[in-house]
């Protein structure tokens, strides 16, 4: 039977490892996970800072290929991943030069220009490869604009052989591109357009899937508030 | 340092481990243990092994030190001693590239600590009854010896493996507060084994190895966010490096000087390190400016000069929304501010201006005027100037431009050099 000061100390002991437990299963991953979520903030906010005319893209970019692997079933991890790899697409701009992006219109850009241009997502992973933490979405971030079909970007041996990820992601990121310079409905024709081309059908049923059904879910609330 | 150096030191090291080892032998009388007891030693070389690496010179934090406690009450302070050295050397066997001199080294180290601590927990169990207190004793005396043996040792020996207690790793340079409850923890677990052991309660003991992982796994996840902070610098840099080619040197000799001002300014090591942290951001703001008027040769006009001022607020609005940079915000929003108040963004006074961007200042100044002496570094608008040069322009302007404390320090930095 143990002592009045042997209970204390292995009493205090206990509340110790579960604290520390708690610490190490709850609160420190979660801090983790925050400091991730802020430090992708800030590079997305760089880019941002850098490019005002892309305000606010980035997110929506985040918002809609999460919202379409939702569709699609991919796994929670996946998901996060994806949403992770969305930001740091974004941050091989900082190669593009200021005044391409900020005072001349994709139009008239010359073709280096847009070469420079489609290929910034790969010169992210070569920068995403220099960073252990965020090592794993340097795939994904690499074939963000890689066609469908091959036809630019990195080759695959097959359509599939392309993370569905990156399927995803080409998608959203040329529609939102494509709808902020020409509206909803002509960066909706470009992407049936280019099925099969540019784009993996599957992605891009669930993406119209997902437009679609929150454009009737936004419809059916105006309806409510009025 | 020459091999025959080091071939001295670890000869010195083994000599001083094995005279510890012997006044600790005679001195202190050795109970054999028994039975369950020898759940002790066999905690102890468990504990040793679930060590975790810590930095990229080898270090590495291992955990015996309550099973040591617990032998030391069990078997006699010369028990834990040798069992430390044991434990040690057969920690050291097991890699491939196993070293003798570092085997020696951490054995010795290991003896001297645990010599030390022995004489703490002798001299405190003739004063008071129980084993509370020479418990605290010994596990305090033994972090003590141990953290200076390893700083030594690490001074000596650079990016070699060197063994070292968990009391480093809960001790270490830095804010003592952050690390104050994982060193009541890991007391608190010594304690608690030394009791136990002294009530001959062995079976319960195999429990506290439970407290123990888990204070590793908070070490380690308190390691792996201090690494996420330094990728999110790396991250920024690479970004900032991508747009503006001509600052990787730049921020790099400004970040290496900064630290030793703020060091030869009587800030902490701590605060240096931020410092430090800081001037390798602080152009960040810059990812956001046309580099094509900031590599402009002629001189910029006023719509140009305020486009590239903005880079300051532009630097702060990028790091705010990350917790760990709070603290450098605003050094790095205001190293663009003058004592006379006739800096940016926001025209401060003198003492409105944090110190730390003072350094950066007059840092940031001086690399620009003499810096970049390779062609890719160059400045468009300017040939460097000599150091002389530069240091006759910031000692012209302190007082004005540059605060004089800074400049002061500055120049004693840089003619030490």
């Amino acid at each position: 039977m143990m002592d009045l000061e042997a209970s204390v100390v292995v009493a205090l002991v206990g509340v110790a490892t579960l604290t520390l437990m708690f610490n190490v299963t709850v609160r420190q991953p979660m801090r983790i996970r925050r400091r991730l979520d802020q430090s992708l903030e800030a590079f997305s906010r760089a880019i941002e800072l850098r490019f005002p005319g892309r305000e606010g893209m980035t997110h929506r970019v985040v918002r809609l290929s999460q919202a379409v692997a939702r569709r699609l079933k991919l796994d929670r991890r996946s998901t996060n991943q994806l949403g992770r790899a969305a930001i740091l697409s974004e941050i091989g701009l900082c190669a593009v030069p200021y005044r391409q992006l900020n005072e001349r219109a994709p139009d008239d850009w010359s073709e280096p220009e847009r070469d420079l241009f489609r290929r910034h997502p790969e010169i992210g992973a070569a920068m995403i490869e220099l960073i252990p933490s965020l090592r794993s979405v340097a795939p994904i971030v690499r074939c963000a604009s890689a066609a469908y079909n091959g036809s630019t970007g990195p080759t695959f041996p097959s359509h599939n052989a392309l993370p569905l990820e990156s399927r995803i992601l080409k998608v959203v990121t040329d529609f939102v591109d494509l709808e902020r310079q020409k509206g909803t409905q002509r960066a909706i024709d470009h992407l049936q357009q280019n099925v099969q081309a540019l784009y993996d059908p599957a992605v891009v049923e669930a993406f119209l899937d997902t437009v679609h059904s929150r454009s009737r879910k936004n419809l059916a609330m105006n309806r409510l508030a009025s | 340092m020459s091999t025959n150096t080091h071939k001295v030191e670890v000869e010195a090291y083994g000599i001083a481990g094995l005279a510890v080892a012997s006044i600790a032998f005679y001195a202190f009388p050795m109970t054999p243990l028994y039975g369950a007891a020898w759940a002790l030693p066999v905690l102890a070389l468990v504990a040793e092994f679930i060590r975790m690496p810590v930095s990229s010179n080898g270090l590495r934090f291992s955990f015996p030190l309550p099973f040591l406690a617990g032998l030391a009450v069990a078997g006699g302070p010369f028990l834990a001693l040798l069992v430390d050295v044991v434990i040690t050397i057969v920690a050291g066997l097991v890699p491939k590239a196993a070293q003798w001199r570092w085997i020696v080294v951490n054995s010795s180290a290991a003896a001297i600590s645990c010599g030390g601590a022995s004489v703490a927990y002798a001299a405190t169990s003739s004063q008071v009854n129980g084993s509370v207190l020479p418990a605290l004793a010994f596990c305090v005396v033994y972090g003590i010896v141990n953290y200076l043996l390893v700083m030594r040792i690490e001074s000596r020996f650079a990016k070699t493996v060197v063994r070292r207690s968990a009391n480093r790793a809960l001790g270490g340079s830095g804010a003592f507060a952050e690390r104050a409850p994982a060193l009541m923890v890991y007391g608190l677990v010594t304690v608690a084994v030394a009791v136990l052991a002294e009530r001959g309660f062995y079976a319960i003991i195999p429990v506290t190895l439970l407290p123990v992982l888990a204070l590793r796994a908070s070490i380690a996840l308190k390691a792996q966010m201090y690494e996420q902070y330094c990728e999110t610098i790396t991250g920024l840099s690479l970004m900032l490096q991508r747009a503006h080619p001509y600052t990787h040197g730049h921020i790099e000799r400004v970040a290496r000087i900064s630290e030793e001002v703020a060091l030869r300014l009587g800030l902490s090591e701590r605060q240096a390190r931020l410092v430090r942290e800081a001037s390798v951001l602080h152009d960040i703001g810059k990812i956001a400016v046309d580099e094509s008027i900031l590599d402009k040769p002629s001189k910029l006009n006023r719509f140009e000069m305020d486009h590239v001022r903005k880079h300051a607020q532009f630097g702060a609005m990028i790091l705010a929304p990350v917790e760990p940079f709070r603290e450098i915000v605003s050094w790095i929003k205001h190293h663009h501010e003058r004592p006379d108040g006739l800096g940016y963004p926001s025209g401060l006074q003198d003492v409105e201006i944090p110190l730390e961007s003072k350094i950066i200042a007059v840092v940031d100044a001086f690399d620009a005027m003499a810096g970049g002496q390779e062609p890719s570094e160059r400045r468009t608008y300017r040939e460097p100037m000599t150091q002389a040069e530069a240091l006759q322009e910031l000692e012209k302007y302190a007082g004005t431009q540059f605060d004089a404390n800074v400049v002061k320090a500055f120049v004693g930095v840089v003619t030490a050099q």
